[in-house]
């Protein structure tokens, strides 16, 4: 007598001794059928710095990379220059949901900026190279840099985001929540009014949903692809380790995920998390076995790659600033033409 | 060499002190241009006593050098740069923008706005630090007084300005080369230059505060009702302003370096 049961029928890719054990191909990991990127697609990232890393072989392979904000690269030490919009890292769904929330005019943070000796910080994008003078300026800033990302996402088809951590400080006030710890890199910690939280899958999750809702009433359209970070914590405010806190916190945003690309229509899981922890973990980090090496950002790429529908022209044209060197051409040569008294 | 005295051959009358004008491409409307391999003062015409620092082009250390040289117990006025915001700016950028200015209140709301410090970080890498060196050896020399002039303002007309750098050979060779259509070269929006021109002025007085001495700008009669150069001060280039301009400026000079 044959005995039948449910996994006779399964795919090699479920069974860990047929794919993981052998023949171990990182692009299977992803089960959809549908191209998660297509040549048409209008692509925004957003999310922890691992979010950054994939956009240059984006552009490189032709896809249509969103920018409604520029920044010149120098001084740009935080990255704002590599996202769609220069809202720099969003580290937590959180922080993804108030920015959103910000964006359509539906939250204004009450400890929105900090004045100091040399200028007006954005606790949001603490790290800006370049501060505003006064606050009337700042204003002036935060208004416009708000219609550029809700700009992005009105144009975009599809946004990338990559869920990184789920510790965050936060303020008293409202609940805003911050990219970095006050005091860290501008502004100052003050116990009375900032306090750390940690969220949990349920709060990741409902965050996450939010912040789709929020984007589709900008852009009813719009697709999203998570992943989450494999980059560890680089410190933990819990009285947990940090290795122990890692898990824990890339655990949660992993069930949160799955929870959303399980239950909100046109939002797809991208397991890059998985390729980068997976079989070849061991090539795929720095030495300090935190940050993602370029084999392992490469590993993850091609595996995304595998499941999008590729431009047929590669590279797109370089935008590099043309307009600049005329400037300085045409100002040097009527420098050098008033001085032979033309 | 050109007709230029050398500071030895200056009669100068009996005032107590030197009043020397000194600078880059601007000072040139002011007190006519002359070439010199070295630095080398003269009395500039129309005046009694106020010499020109004549030099090689561009401005080396070695002009600079000489200014700082005679800056004891003399009045020093200079006219440093001026171009700082059309060499970085004047066509538009990979990304258009606007900034915030104090001076002049529109501002496009469809585009991208930068922080007003990035371009002052821009202007200070395109040459103002170089100034503010300048200034503080000058200020160790002990001259009676340090007067930074006012530059002049921007050319409002973008058509009138594209006809002039379209007649420009060697900036069209210069596109050419780098395969840049001159139909897609845009010149960046008026009021925008104008607030890049004012911010520039707002640097020049702060360094002239900065190291106790005065900011002289832009007489008012130079400007038309926005603030732009009036037309008839415009010189045949994008950038410069002319001879008419530079008499002017140069009597107000002159006025504040002879105040007791």
């Amino acid at each position: 007598m044959t005995r039948s049961h449910p996994y006779q029928q399964l795919p090699p890719t479920s069974f860990w001794s047929r794919s993981v054990a052998r023949n171990y191909a990182p692009a299977e990991l992803y089960r959809g059928k549908a191209p998660l990127l297509t040549p048409d697609d209008r692509i925004i990232s957003a999310g922890s710095c691992f979010a950054a890393n994939i956009v240059p072989f984006l552009e490189r392979a032709g896809f249509h990379y969103l920018r409604t904000e520029l920044m010149d690269a120098d001084g740009d030490r935080f990255g704002y220059g590599r996202y769609s919009a220069s809202y720099g890292n969003i580290y937590t769904s959180r922080q993804l949901l108030q920015l959103l929330q910000r964006a359509t005019g539906e939250f204004a943070p009450k400890e929105d900026r900090w004045v100091e000796a040399d200028g007006v910080y954005d606790p949001f994008r603490p790290g800006l190279p370049n501060c505003a003078e006064d606050e009337d300026e700042f204003d002036i800033l935060i208004r416009a840099h708000l219609d550029r990302v809700r700009e992005a996402f009105a144009q975009a088809s599809v946004l990338l985001f990559t869920l990184g951590l789920t510790e965050a400080w936060s303020s008293s006030d409202d609940g805003a929540v911050f990219p970095a710890c006050p005091g860290t890199i501008a502004g100052a910690f003050d116990g009375e009014r900032h306090y750390f939280a940690n969220f949990n899958a349920n709060e990741v999750a409902s965050d996450l949903k939010a912040s789709i809702a929020t984007a589709r009433t900008i852009n009813p359209d719009l697709r999203v692809i998570l992943t989450v970070s494999p980059v560890p914590l680089v410190a933990t405010a819990t009285d947990k380790h940090v290795f122990t806190a890692t898990t824990y916190s890339k655990s949660v945003l992993r069930v949160a995920a799955e929870e959303v690309a399980s239950t909100v229509p046109g939002v797809s899981y991208f397991p890059a998390y998985e390729i980068v922890m997976g079989p070849e973990s061991n090539q795929h980090f720095e030495d300090d076995l935190r940050n993602v090496n370029a084999k392992g950002v490469a590993a993850v790429v091609e595996a995304l790659f595998a499941h999008c529908e590729l431009p047929k022209v590669s590279e797109r044209a370089d935008e590099t600033s043309w307009q600049k060197l005329l400037s300085e051409e045409l100002t040097r040569r009527e420098c050098e033409e008033t001085m032979s008294d033309k | 060499m050109s007709d230029a005295v050398s500071q030895e051959e200056i009669v100068r009358p009996s005032i107590g002190y030197r009043a020397i004008i000194a600078g880059h491409s601007h000072v040139n409307a002011m007190v006519g241009w002359r070439h010199e391999l070295a630095p080398t003062l003269r009395i500039v015409d129309g005046t009694s006593h106020l010499e020109a620092l004549d030099g090689p082009w561009p401005r080396l250390e070695e002009y600079w050098k000489a200014l700082v040289q005679h800056a004891d117990n003399a009045r020093i006025a200079i006219v440093w740069g001026g171009n700082e915001h059309n060499a970085r700016y004047f066509f538009r950028d990979a990304y258009d923008f606007d900034f915030s200015s104090k001076h002049v209140t529109k501002i496009l709301n469809n585009i991208q706005i930068i922080a007003r410090s990035t371009i002052r970080k821009r202007f200070y890498e395109g040459g103002l630090s170089d100034l503010a060196d300048l200034l503080d050896q000058l200020k160790a020399a002990r001259p009676q007084r340090l007067v930074i002039v006012g530059t002049p303002p921007p050319k409002k007309d973008n058509d009138r300005l594209r006809t002039m750098f379209e007649a420009e050979p060697h900036f069209l060779a210069y596109a050419e080369a780098k395969k840049i259509d001159p139909a897609d070269i845009r010149i960046t929006e008026p009021h925008i230059r104008l607030k890049l021109w004012y911010l520039l002025q707002d640097i020049l007085a702060d360094e002239a505060k900065r190291i106790g001495g005065i900011f002289l700008p832009v007489l008012k009669e130079t400007q038309d009702e926005d603030g732009y150069l009036r037309d008839e001060f415009w010189a045949s280039d994008v950038t410069h302003a002319n001879p008419a301009y530079g008499r002017l400026m140069l009597d107000y000079v002159v006025e504040e370096l002879e105040k007791p």
